[in-house]
């Protein structure tokens, strides 16, 4: 038996199919939770996104993130009947941002909280769910609750692998190649441009541009809109008069019309810049 | 392991396929429409504090209260989620559900500010005050209401004093008035004997400055609003007017008029003492300090015409800031700093217009044959100012810094010469 | 007047209203800023007359009842003017150009006139009333009335009118001798009238 020390090359071979292992997982991993989860965090490292959920119009009941679970299903109706890992991954790490260590701002809300809860602890958990997003939910937090996602599962490899071949059959299916031309973006703009009516006569020069990471159904629904610069939402009351003037234009013109469905692929995410400089004043 | 992870997932997205960016320039902008719902308890009191709310909001030009006749849902509790899709329905884009409750002499009002988009609260507050304070109440709650969704300090919580005129154009008599900025709660001042002209009010809005004809040589005048003693700051060396407060409300600076020559004095309002500010041949009036107390910006012709010119609190560092075609007249710097209103006078025409404090970014927002005299709302979005229609006749009129919304302001006879209080202090 | 100053309690919204729904940070931060001002504020007095700090009233206009002492033209109400001296064809006024304050030929005759029957008339004192025409902001044209009648004042001085008989004042545009909105009003509205006290 040949002692496997750091030298040998057995050991060399070893470190190399860690390594293969490794990045066969990376990539299965990236395969599964890599694009969507992307844009709900950032572009850039560093800055979170501030999610801000958007109720289908038609079933509005009680405010319960699991209520939006049920209509995640919709949005893949050629794969599994079951939701997608993804989906499924997304329920899960809601609830579990309720523990995440909140901010000193919350914690002295926290009294507060428990003082009065007889009012609808519905609404509040949901603007829990919202608000408690943090910084320090990153990329620790996600892998973990990927981690107990996988475990949620019943069967956690067939399901991955079912979601990777999902993910990597809907991929294939919505062709995100082909970019959208300027016309489509002339339809999307003047759809949005319709019912956006931001603040004006702020100070003077004032950058009032707000910029939102948007999901679309195939029916041209949106399903999802994030504000990109959340610390600035919560501590500029302007600037957060312009981000929901701006958020209300998305929803006013949900569902948007005209969307070709067979280039789903190219509009199912959308980031709109909302500018108002060339707005009366 | 996990830093490989993320650096590959890094690294994939900004590889992977980008979302299209789309960008969006024109605005449509409107008025939010917002269903402001009766409240659930406290009778013709609470109806009347809602619908005061409801006339402030419109009176901005940024809100439109939907007709009630058009609710769908009955709110029966202010603490219920609305029924969302019903108030979509009707067209809003935000709702106001709201209870009033008394008790002895005493009035608790409380409000909800829902979206009705995201379907959630986003403001909420509650105020208790003696109950004939209701339409202080109102303003308060309307102020909140207005914060929320435009970002920005209200203007509703305050109160105007002007010149209330009527009579003869040869002979026209004027008075002092104090109301409301929505025209309520109106008073008389002073009985018209004595011609009176240019009020301010104090930082704390308890006292007023202005100048009077009532002694042998016209000169300035303080008046306390609550006890309604007036007491004239003294006698000069010739007719004092254009009177106003500083920013700490500790000192004062008017014109004096001497021997053809008109300079701005500063006095300290405890120990009366005075410092004179601008030394030049020529007419020098109609000062106007800066938020942060630094600076003046005042009338001025030493150039040969009348013109707008800057100097620092101290007299000291006079610059010129108007140099468009035409005159300048009757500078107020903005409570928010940034801008500086004043009255321009062309062709024959009468403006109002809005410049940055160095004399850039001119523009004028309204016109007509005479408009003159503006004043800012405490928030810097809105501007009174009078408007005299040939013959004599003349009103307040209110307009946005946009230019929008220009409207008459209700007096019960004719009116000039606004000024606009800071919000009240509670 | 009075004006009520009442105690306000704004206090946090019990039940649904949780401060940090609203933007997180900073509505907490201004949920602390109403509570910090909400320990400031105390229960101030309900609306009752306190009496004025440092009430040196001045000798007239004190209280809220008189206005003015009610004598000959400093009252605030001007002169028509019937414009002539009082007995003679002397005209009372002279006028100006727009934004001026300079004396015209014209102007000159009349003073000069004037100054002669003043300096016969020794007894009396005279008012020297400034105006202008509308065309102007207020206050400035308090000034340039101001202006017009010292002008008035420094030219009657120069042809030996003693200037302690002289009193000049101002109305800027409050006073119109023509009601009007022509430029023959307005050209008569621009003067310098001299008022026998």
């Amino acid at each position: 038996m040949v002692a496997i020390t750091q030298d040998s090359p057995v050991y060399a071979r070893r470190i190399g199919l860690k390594y293969s292992a490794g990045m066969h997982l990376a990539m299965i991993l990236f395969a599964i939770f890599g694009l969507p989860t992307l844009f709900e965090w950032t572009r850039d490292p560093e800055p979170v996104a501030f999610t801000v959920e958007i109720l289908p119009i038609a079933e509005v009941t009680n405010i319960k993130p699991s209520a939006d679970t049920s209509k995640k299903p919709e949005e893949k109706p050629k794969t599994t009947e079951k939701p997608t890992p993804l989906e499924k991954t997304a329920d899960v790490v809601k609830p579990k941002e309720k523990p995440v260590t909140p901010t000193k701002s919350e914690a002295a809300a926290v009294p507060e909280e428990k003082t009065n809860k007889k009012d609808k602890p519905a609404e509040k958990k949901k603007e829990d769910v919202k608000k408690t997003k943090k910084e320090e939910e990153d990329f620790e937090a996600v892998l973990k609750s990927l981690d107990k996602a996988a475990q949620a599962q019943n069967t956690p490899d067939v399901k991955k692998e079912d979601g990777g071949a999902d993910k990597k059959a809907k991929s294939d299916k919505y062709d995100n190649t082909m970019p959208l031309s300027i016309t489509e973006m002339d339809m999307i703009r003047s759809q949005i441009e319709k019912n956006w009516s931001p603040p004006v006569g702020a100070r003077d020069a004032y950058d009032l541009r707000v910029l939102l990471n948007i999901s679309l159904n195939m029916d041209g629904s949106v399903t999802k809109v994030e504000i990109d610069d959340r610390s600035r939402y919560a501590s500029d009351p302007i600037f957060r008069a312009a981000a929901d003037a701006a958020v209300r234009a998305v929803q006013l013109s949900s569902p948007l019309q005209r969307l070709d469905p067979s280039k789903y692929g190219s509009w199912r995410e959308l980031q709109f810049n909302f500018d108002p400089k060339n707005a009366l004043y | 392991m996990r830093h490989l992870i993320l650096a590959l997932t890094v690294l994939f997205a900004s590889a992977a396929h980008a979302a299209p960016l789309i960008d969006i320039t024109n605005p449509n902008v409107k008025p939010l429409p917002i269903a402001l719902t009766d409240p659930t308890s406290g009778g013709q009191v609470g109806l009347d504090i809602m619908r005061v709310v409801g006339d402030d909001l419109e009176r901005s030009g940024l809100f439109k209260p939907i007709n009630k006749s058009a609710f769908i849902e009955q709110i029966r509790s202010a603490d219920a989620i609305p029924r969302f899709p019903d108030w979509r329905q009707v067209g809003a884009d935000a709702l106001v559900t709201s209870s009033v409750t008394k008790s002895g002499d005493q009035i608790k009002i409380s409000f909800r500010l829902w979206d009705a988009l995201s379907e959630q609260q986003i403001a909420g507050k509650e105020f208790n005050t003696y109950s004939n304070n209701w339409r202080r109440v109102a303003h308060l709650v309307a102020d909140e209401i207005y914060k929320r969704m435009t970002g920005e300090d209200g203007y509703f919580d305050t109160r105007i004093v002007y010149v209330a005129e009527s009579g003869p154009a040869k002979r026209r008599v004027k008075r002092l008035a104090i109301m409301d900025q929505d025209g309520e709660n109106h008073k008389f001042l002073t009985d018209g004997r004595a011609l009176v002209l240019t009020p301010r009010f104090s930082p704390s809005s308890q006292d007023i400055l202005y100048m009077s004809y009532s002694g042998r040589q016209p000169r300035v005048f303080l008046r306390d609003l609550q006890t309604g003693r007036e007491e004239s700051l003294g006698r000069f060396d010739g007719m004092s007017f254009a009177p106003r407060y500083s920013n700490d409300g500790k000192k004062m600076v008017m014109s004096i008029a001497s021997g053809g020559n008109t300079e701005i004095h500063e006095m300290d309002l405890r120990s009366r003492s005075m410092k004179r500010l601008t030394n030049s041949p020529g007419i020098d009036t109609s000062p106007s300090y800066s938020p942060d107390g630094k600076r003046i910006v005042f009338n001025s012709d030493r150039g040969g015409s009348q013109q707008l010119y800057i100097m620092n609190a101290d007299g000291s560092g006079v610059q010129r800031i108007s140099f468009g075609d035409g005159r300048y007249g009757t500078p107020v710097w903005s409570p928010r700093g940034d801008l500086v209103a004043f009255t321009k006078m062309k062709g024959g025409r009468f403006y109002i217009g809005i410049m940055r404090p160095d004399g850039s970014g001119e523009r004028t927002i309204t016109e007509s044959y005479l408009d003159e005299g503006p004043t800012w709302a405490p928030n810097g979005r809105v501007i009174m100012f009078t408007r005299q229609q040939r013959g004599g006749k003349s009103r307040l009129y209110s307009v946005d810094i946009t230019g929008y919304n220009l409207r008459e302001v209700l007096t019960p006879i004719d009116a000039s010469d606004p000024a606009w209080s800071p919000l009240l202090p509670l | 007047m009075c004006v009520s100053k009442h105690s306000f309690r704004q206090e946090a919204f019990k039940g649904s209203f949780n401060p940090k729904l609203i933007g997180g940070v900073n509505a907490m931060h201004t949920m602390k800023k109403f509570l910090g001002i909400l320990s400031v504020l105390l229960l101030v007095s309900a609306c009752e007359t306190a009496p004025a700090t440092d009430g040196n009233a001045s000798g007239t206009g004190a209280g809220s009842g008189a206005y003015g002492d009610g004598t000959g033209m400093n009252d605030g109400m001007g002169s028509e003017g019937m414009g002539y001296l009082p007995g003679t064809d002397i005209p009372d006024r002279v006028f100006f150009d727009y934004d001026s304050s300079t004396i015209t030929g014209e102007g000159q005759d009349t003073l000069r006139r004037q100054a002669e029957w003043l300096n016969s008339n020794s007894g009396m004192s005279i008012t020297i009333e400034g105006h202008c025409d509308e065309r102007g902001t207020r206050e400035y044209n308090l000034a340039l009335g101001e202006r017009r009648a010292n002008a008035v004042k420094s030219y009657l001085t120069s042809l030996g009118v003693s200037s302690s008989r002289l009193t000049t004042t101002s109305y800027g545009k409050e006073r119109p001798a023509v009601v009007g909105s022509s430029e023959d009003a307005w050209a008569q509205n621009r003067r310098g009238v001299t008022v026998v006290n």
